[in-house]
């Protein structure tokens, strides 16, 4: 299969290269989560061991991608429902920007958590 | 596309139902999101009772559980579409198909078995 190399089809393929990405971590969540039924020693355990500053960094990593996911996400239905098609370009850009401003607000928020 | 609602065709239901339940986790994320990062801890990090007396609640239980059944499924969905567009080969895809519906089984069922099965223990 062909592409071609246009904002669109850039945006389609780390659509899905977010969403592989994003279907491995809920893997891994769950089973890190799992541990709960084990009792508060086996949690604690397995959570300082998620919760250091290399898994914060990380962690940002995920805001990134989620938030990337849901906001092309989001423009996908719109277009799929024939919402601004005409200002496809406009709405990828405008996604960009908000969805950095987020990260930025949210990261900010994680980040001075682990400074502390 | 024409949908003849088998799991021969197009792929219609595969699309619409990623479009729908994309549109509720983004609600449910925001939820989880806020509770997870602005919600009430008891020390710096998520500790075991965080999370613990949330999770004994039918409320949460069903939340958990909605958002675990609707992840899952958008993600082997995805994956599944992945494998569809790009795997041209019967058998290659067949086999891929039967990986991810597999691994997608074995989570599912680990995730629900721990939402559903959890009650709080207290520390000793």
């Amino acid at each position: 299969m062909g592409y071609r190399w246009h904002t669109g089809s850039v945006a389609w393929i780390l659509h899905r290269l977010s969403g592989v990405a994003l279907t491995f971590y809920l893997v891994l969540h769950i089973w890190v989560i799992h541990h709960i039924g084990q009792g508060p020693e086996a949690f604690n355990a397995i959570m300082a061991k998620v919760q250091t500053p290399l898994f914060k960094f990380l962690e940002l990593g995920l805001l990134g991608t989620v938030l990337y996911h849901s906001f092309n996400g989001f423009r996908i239905l719109l277009f799929d429902f024939g919402i601004g098609i005409r200002q496809q370009k406009q709405i990828f850009w405008g996604t960009v920007v908000v969805g950095l401003l987020v990260f930025a607000v949210s990261g900010y928020g994680m980040l001075s958590h682990i400074l502390h | 596309m024409r949908y003849k609602g088998s799991l021969r065709s197009g792929g219609a239901f595969g699309w619409f139902y990623q479009r729908l339940s994309g549109l509720v986790l983004i609600v449910l994320l925001l939820v989880h999101w806020g509770i997870m990062h602005h919600g009430p801890k008891t020390a710096d990090g998520i500790e075991y009772l965080d999370v613990a007396t949330r999770l004994a609640t039918p409320f949460w239980k069903t939340f958990d559980l909605l958002f675990l059944v609707l992840g899952i499924f958008h993600g082997m969905n995805g994956l599944l579409m992945i494998v569809r567009d790009y795997v041209r080969v019967p058998w290659q895809r067949g086999a891929l198909y039967s990986i991810v519906v597999l691994l997608g089984l074995v989570f599912l069922i680990l995730g629900a078995l721990t939402v559903i099965s959890f009650q709080v223990k207290y520390p000793a």
